[in-house]
């Protein structure tokens, strides 16, 4: 099924499987990249993240551990914004030779109007919309 | 609330690439339909109609000066709808760079003796 949103990011890491797998797992190591939360690795926790609203966030997000497969895979459920049902973040963590290759995936919500907007294949104009909009900002 | 019900007219409106050059030429300057038709290769009427729909969308809007209807962009409907997709992007990005340098950071330590 095509989903509305599903942004991949890759990543390519020169440190240990171990090393990255506490980056995302340890609370303290994931205040220093991401927020301050009371993470704990079991399936089911849930926790919130808060920060500054910013355009296109509402300053708070619930998130629950729905897998985790230690250290290859761990899989959030990530409630964003209240336009769209909750969306899945995916980690996955694969050793290469030199290192760590992550790749982040965000899958699915995403609020009606860009939505529908990606829904009709406007996709391609995204980034143009973006720079015309951006443009006139004020 | 209104803007909502719009969504479908903005996604018209932007799908016909007179339209869209409209769009841009509206970017940052006020304009009036004899300027507009100017060079396009349409009549008044062609252009009068698609302004008419980019008016529907909520894309540009107008304003009487004398004699002349004088047309500009509206982007608020557009970056509604980009907002949030390029912000999602931009954080993911900004987060994983982090994260990249605080596990090369640890790692790299932890390979030198002396640290």
């Amino acid at each position: 099924m095509l989903r509305p949103i599903d942004l991949t990011i890759e990543r390519h890491i020169r440190a240990s499987l171990a090393t990255v797998w506490d980056c995302i797992t340890r609370p303290d190591l994931i205040a220093r990249w991401f927020f301050a939360t009371d993470f704990k690795p079991i399936v089911g926790h849930r926790f919130t993240i808060v920060g500054e609203a910013v355009a296109g966030w509402r300053g708070w997000t619930n998130v629950e551990v729905l897998e985790l497969s230690p250290p290859h895979r761990m899989v959030w459920s990530f409630d964003c914004t209240d336009a769209a049902p909750p969306g899945r973040v995916s980690f996955r963590l694969e050793e290469v030779d030199d290192g760590v290759r992550l790749r982040l995936s965000h899958e699915g919500g995403a609020p009606a109007p860009t939505r529908q907007l990606l829904d009709e294949g406007w996709s391609v104009y995204l980034g143009q919309l973006a720079d015309l909009a951006r443009h006139r900002a004020g | 609330m209104a803007r909502v019900s719009l969504v479908g007219d903005v996604f018209g409106a932007i799908a016909d690439p007179t339209r869209r050059l409209l769009l841009e030429r509206l970017d940052g300057k006020e304009q009036s339909v004899g300027a507009l038709t100017a060079g396009s290769g349409l009549t008044t009427a062609a252009i009068s109609l698609h302004l008419q729909l980019l008016l529907k969308a909520g894309l540009v809007r107008r304003r009487v000066a004398g004699r002349h209807r004088l047309y500009r962009l509206d982007p608020t409907p557009l970056r509604e709808i980009t907002d949030w997709t390029t912000a999602l992007t931009g954080f993911w990005e900004e987060r994983l760079d982090e994260l990249q340098e605080l596990a090369e950071k640890i790692d790299a330590s932890a390979d030198r003796p002396d640290d």
